[in-house]
């Protein structure tokens, strides 16, 4: 998959690929009434596809711990944003 | 010039390697600051969906799916010839990299026409409430609603620009590839904006999912 520093170029195919699929098992998903399973699992197919992006054609995969830090940092700092707004939101009127 | 120059790095660097890291954090960085960007707007989107569940989902399953299946598939295609424009500039491969550029900057175009496209249908269909004469729509609680297609015009619109923005500074590498004037700075600049490119298709695979996919019939 990878040609020392960086994904080759069967392994970009193999991840554009697998990309379509998971856009087709999100659109198959969104399609089937499975409760909460369906929403939940159509973001975390997102989820995931964004990992893949981040990992190959970001790099992280190859990058320095230095960068990885500060790209996982982005997710960190959104994931307080998020936490703590909702921990606001969804306890109003409950004292 | 061409192939007889070499690459050094500038005084402020003992390696060629820590120049590149540095480089690469500083895109993070600023990354970071978009994630959090659209990552507010999300949560506004997530709260308000929560509290308005029934008109945020019937307003959701008006949207064009369809036409939105076709244009992730190009925003992906594009997202695939831009990681294979960086490996060939890597490379220094001169025509593949110039090949690849243009790709992305085509898929990119198509993207936003398509994008009108569903702008104009949306207008068509009375979904635009900030215009005059756009807003006519027909399904259940109107008002609340509006509010789902501010956030959907937000959310696209503030992608579609990073897309303008994105497609401006693939046409000026464009054009310095074809130069080749100095081959490793296409390359580095290469390396920011397809960090740049790439986040704009992770941004639109969540706008995508939570827009127009987790509404559909089978949704909750």
């Amino acid at each position: 998959m990878a040609t020392g520093e960086r994904a080759s170029v069967g392994g970009l195919i193999v991840v554009y690929v697998l990309l379509l699929v998971l856009l087709a098992g999100s659109i198959g998903l969104s399609h089937v009434d499975l409760g909460l399973v369906s929403p939940l699992g159509i973001l975390g197919i997102a989820g995931l596809q964004a990992a893949l992006i981040m990992a190959v054609y970001m790099g992280l995969r190859w990058s320095s711990p230095l960068v990885r830090v500060v790209a996982i940092g982005g997710v960190f700092f959104l994931s307080f944003l998020v936490v703590l707004l909702l921990a606001d939101y969804l306890t109003r009127g409950m004292a | 010039m061409g192939n007889a120059e070499i690459e050094v790095p500038f005084e402020h660097f003992e390696s060629l390697e820590q120049q590149r890291d540095a480089a690469r954090v500083g895109i993070w960085l600023f990354l970071a600051t978009e994630t959090l960007l659209f990552g507010a707007i999300f949560t506004s989107f997530g709260l308000y969906h929560r509290l308005f569940p029934d008109a945020f989902s019937a307003a959701s399953r008006s949207l064009a799916w369809e036409l939105e299946a076709w244009n992730t598939v190009v925003l992906l295609s594009s997202g695939f010839t831009m990681a294979l424009c960086d490996h060939y500039a890597a490379e220094l491969k001169r025509g593949k990299v110039i090949l690849t550029l243009g790709l992305t900057i085509l898929l990119g175009l198509t993207f936003l026409v398509l994008k009108g496209v569903e702008y104009r249908g949306d207008y068509v269909d009375g979904q635009v409430p900030f215009l005059p004469g756009g807003w006519h729509y027909s399904g259940p609680d109107p008002s609340h609603a509006a509010l789902f297609f501010n956030f959907y015009f937000l959310l696209t619109g503030l992608h579609a620009a990073h897309m303008v923005i994105g497609i401006s500074l693939l046409s000026i590498l464009f054009v310095r590839a074809i130069r080749w004037r100095s081959q490793f700075r296409v390359r580095s600049m290469l390396v920011g904006v397809g960090l740049f490119w790439a986040f704009i298709d992770v941004v639109w695979l969540f706008i995508y999912s939570s827009l127009y996919l987790i509404n559909r019939p089978g949704g909750a």
